[in-house]
């Protein structure tokens, strides 16, 4: 099978329905067919990646720690948008550390999430096979 | 009549609290609930369309659902203040009608 270049693209918060979940559902299925997979958080989507958040509170699902495994499903791209972080002064402190083993590097322990401007996520959205909006 | 708004959307998702700070009257008070509650993140409590801080009405957020997104108590605007839900329901019944945007 092909390998086509997939980005998932999340723009909605992370505990106002089902959404965040099932894009992390669909994200791990793609990955389980060894595509070339990246994730990218926009808008409101940056709020899924908030640290210490406690959805026990109010009855909610945890998706941040989902997020954890995605590193053992050899999805390595993480692109966050910096102006949405800016927005809402949020900074990359604030974020969930995730981890790979990067294969390019010898297996090296090596952080997923990489900030990228507006500018340039845009850009690399036009360099993908397919987009899915989640 | 003193009315009491309620917000449970985030301001990028949809325009209920654009809606409801243009016509937030200085006896009135906004809660933020669920979703309503990244509103009272500092950052965007002072957005130029927002400025929550020019609003001479009382503004609370739910404890609850801010610690359940993540929301450090240090990131949110000094004006509101946390509430739990039965201060919620209290609240409720000290108004005299209650406008719950959605």
């Amino acid at each position: 099978m092909a390998t086509k270049k997939i980005m998932y693209i999340n723009r909605v918060t992370p505990h106002s329905g089902l959404t965040a979940k099932e894009s992390l559902d669909v994200v791990l299925i793609g990955a389980a067919f060894e595509q070339d997979v990246a994730l990218a958080f926009i808008d409101d989507g940056v709020y899924q990646l908030l640290k210490d958040q406690q959805p026990e509170k109010t009855g909610s699902r945890h998706v941040a720690k989902s997020f954890a495994a995605l590193g053992d499903y050899d999805v390595r791209k993480i692109y966050v948008e910096q102006e949405s972080l800016d927005e809402r002064g949020l900074s990359e402190a604030d974020l969930v550390d995730l981890r790979h083993e990067n294969p390019e590097d010898d297996y090296r322990d090596t952080a997923s999430i990489r900030l990228i401007s507006r500018e340039k996520l845009a850009r690399l959205f036009g360099r993908q096979d397919v987009l899915f909006n989640f | 009549m003193a009315i009491l708004h309620t917000i449970n959307q985030s301001p990028d998702t949809g325009n209920q609290l654009l809606a409801c700070v243009s016509r937030a009257l200085p006896d009135s008070a906004i809660i933020l609930y669920e979703d309503g509650v990244y509103a009272a993140l500092d950052k965007i409590a002072a957005r130029p369309n927002i400025e929550l801080q020019k609003l001479d009405c009382k503004l609370y957020a739910v404890r609850d659902d801010c610690e359940a997104r993540g929301l450090q108590q240090a990131a949110l605007s000094k004006m509101v203040k946390l509430i739990d839900y039965p201060e919620f329901v209290e609240l409720v019944t000290q108004y005299d009608v209650v406008q719950a945007w959605s």
